[in-house]
């Protein structure tokens, strides 16, 4: 069953002097459970249809249906509300907000669910904290983490809110490779044993190889 | 929990901004309270000066000669003028006559150095009307007989000052060279209650003063205070008044003369405001500059919140991106963003409650100083003004509320321009 479908999505992005075509009539269609990675050199439009399909960015024609919703039928706050609910995202730069503590960015996306009570958000946090091998750290701040940590901080942040998709960019290029390594290795289980869709941007050929489709992209055109 | 914990941490990241924000906010805050209590200091209800709001007082007469070019005023009335506007108003509780002077006259006991003290002339009817506290004796029933029994009433001070005690009911005093007998001792009142202070009092015999005057007289010695009954409005008062005067006007018409009615009696806030007699208290100007002083000093804290607020937001876009992207609605990145500034605001408030409070206690004689007019020589005990009159809640409440009002309003532009940024752009951008 299809949880993400893209038909005929471009995207132009317009400045008064120049207009830039991103992505080209792109059409997309990503099964649940699916690990999907997005491959292509630099500016070839894989961040920015992974910014449209988090629903971070809206295309300029054509349609994106998640979970067998038509996005573009939904308010700004719908919008919001489906994100939190359905899409995790794991950021390359990790994106964690430096004035929080592990506990407090793990827990950001709960803090938008109002009906959830503030010991159920703790509970789910340190579950997931737990999991991910990082109780240890739950006081900690950012800037007292490597860089895997933070990354794992951040995967943290986004399968708490147990979402059904989980997007990724390039979340192991900030990483050395044994760290990026152990990053994978968790995106991996994620699909696995949760069973959540995944979409990766990546340059690594070889982590692209570890998932089940590579979508390759140049021009702002799906080549592959 | 979170937006607490996080404008502490963007706090104490960001201290000169944060510093800026709070001392700003604080100072406007001591600022609009500073201004709130010297016009408080004139208005608020504070002993004997207790019903303030119900006290009127008639005081001077401006008389014209068109024809002559001639153009008087004075500050006092005869009791003539003092009775034909004055007496027998509707809606008037009491009345009492008093002298508008209040002499700098020499005061001993026999035996010592004289030093000089401010006195008041009163009838019996001024110790109904204000609310003395009486620490020996009790205030005069007969302004005549007191009058002419020289009787007077010291003030805790004074009678510190003669006697080097509070009860001295029955001793003599010499006033003048003059000898009186003391009545009473009332507690200090500050030289900033024009109305009441006095280092002593005599009795004023009205009656007496009748045979004294002739009829074309119109500039006497005289000032009438009038207590107004409960629930009364002065405009009640000044609208009999007014006809009073028009009524004396057409008389002196006969003579090429007129009087010009200035809106007596004058309320406790027109009594604050300086004037002669020959000029109306313009209060809509004095609220006027009042609101625009108060305006100006919280747009400065407002101005600064609000570059703060951008400058902070510049550095926060990208948190700002991620939490969009995580599920926050722009609503929710508006309210966090107002929700810290409040926290600015109350600890800014706070700051300046306490800057406030601190500058009350350590520097209240200043206001002590500024407003006396007496350069008494009596080291006036009690006398500073009052904490409780110069600190008022409400108007701490009041400059808070407007203070938060407009940095809510310094904010919301800000943080409504942060909240409709597009979540992707902001996540990919760095400061």
């Amino acid at each position: 069953m299809e949880i993400i479908t893209l038909k005929d999505v471009s995207k132009v992005y317009r400045t008064k002097e120049i207009e830039t075509l991103a992505l080209e009539n792109v059409n997309l269609e990503i099964r649940e459970g699916e690990f999907v990675s997005m491959m292509g050199p630099s500016g070839c439009g894989k961040s920015t249809l992974l910014n449209i399909i988090g629903l971070l960015d809206t295309p300029s024609t054509g349609t994106v249906s998640i979970l067998n919703t038509e996005m573009a039928k939904l308010s700004d706050s719908k919008l919001s509300a489906f994100r939190n609910e359905n899409i995790g995202f794991v950021f390359q730069s990790f994106h964690l907000i430096p004035s929080l503590n592990v506990i407090d960015n793990v827990a950001l996306p709960l803090s938008y669910r109002h009906s959830m009570s503030g010991s159920e958000r703790k509970k789910r946090v340190e579950e997931v904290l737990s999991h991910l091998g990082l109780s240890h750290r739950m006081h900690h701040y950012p800037s007292q983490l490597s860089g895997g940590q933070c990354q794992r901080v951040a995967i943290a942040r986004a399968i708490v809110g147990d979402p059904k998709i989980v997007l990724a960019d390039e979340p192991t290029g900030n990483l050395d490779s044994k760290m990026g390594q152990e990053v994978m290795e968790i995106l991996h289980k994620l699909n696995r044993e949760d069973g959540r869709t995944i979409v990766m941007v990546t340059h690594n050929e070889q982590q692209a190889q570890m998932t089940d489709r590579i979508i390759r992209f140049f021009d702002g055109r799906q080549v592959q | 929990m979170n937006y607490f914990k996080q404008v502490i941490y963007e706090m104490k990241h960001q201290r000169m901004m944060t510093w800026v924000a709070i001392s700003g906010t604080a100072l406007s805050i001591f600022l609009v309270m500073a201004f709130f209590i010297t016009d408080n200091i004139s208005q608020v209800d504070t002993a004997p000066e207790t019903s303030r709001s119900r006290v009127l007082l008639g005081k001077g007469i401006h008389e014209k000669e068109p024809g002559k070019g001639i153009d008087n005023s004075g500050m006092t009335l005869t009791l003539r003028m003092a009775e034909m506007f004055y007496k027998d108003l509707d809606g008037i509780e009491k009345i009492s006559f008093v002298r508008g002077d209040k002499p700098a006259e020499q005061l001993s006991v026999q035996g010592q150095e004289p030093f000089v003290a401010y006195g008041r002339k009163v009838d019996a009817e001024f110790w109904k009307i204000f609310d003395f506290k009486f620490i020996d004796g009790k205030p005069f029933e007969d302004s005549k007989a007191a009058s002419a029994d020289r009787s007077v009433i010291l003030s805790r001070s004074a009678a510190r000052r003669l006697f080097k005690e509070d009860n001295v009911v029955g001793r003599e005093i010499e006033l003048r060279m003059i000898p009186f007998h003391v009545v009473g001792v009332v507690e200090d009142v500050s030289p900033l209650l024009d109305n009441t202070y006095g280092d002593y009092f005599t009795a004023l015999d009205v009656e007496g003063m009748r045979s004294g005057e002739n009829e074309n007289q119109i500039f006497g010695s005289l000032n009438v205070y009038l207590k107004m009954k409960d629930g009364v409005e002065a405009d009640h008062i000044k609208k009999q008044v007014k006809s009073r005067y028009k009524r004396l006007g057409a008389t002196m018409a006969r003579e090429g003369k007129d009087v010009v009615y200035h809106e007596q009696p004058y309320t406790i806030e027109e009594q604050g405001m300086s004037f002669g007699s020959n000029n109306t208290p313009d209060l809509k100007n004095k609220h006027r500059i009042q609101w625009t002083i108060y305006t100006i000093l919280l747009l400065l804290p407002a101005i600064n919140l609000s570059s703060m607020t951008r400058s902070r937001l510049r550095h926060r876009i990208s948190e700002i991106g991620v939490r969009r992207a995580f599920g926050a609605r722009k609503t929710d990145i508006i309210g966090q963003l107002l929700g810290e500034n409040l926290l600015i605001t109350c600890i800014g408030g706070l700051i300046g409650l306490i800057l406030c409070i601190v500058f009350l206690y350590l520097a209240s004689h200043l206001f002590f100083e500024i407003g006396s007019k007496f350069e008494t020589s009596l080291d006036v005990l009690n006398a500073r003004p009052d904490f409780s009159m110069l600190f008022r809640w409400q108007n701490f409440l009041i400059a808070f509320v407007l203070c938060f009002v407009m940095n809510v309003i310094s904010a919301t532009v800000p943080a409504w321009k942060a909240s409709r940024k597009n979540p992707a752009e902001a996540i990919s951008e760095t400061h």
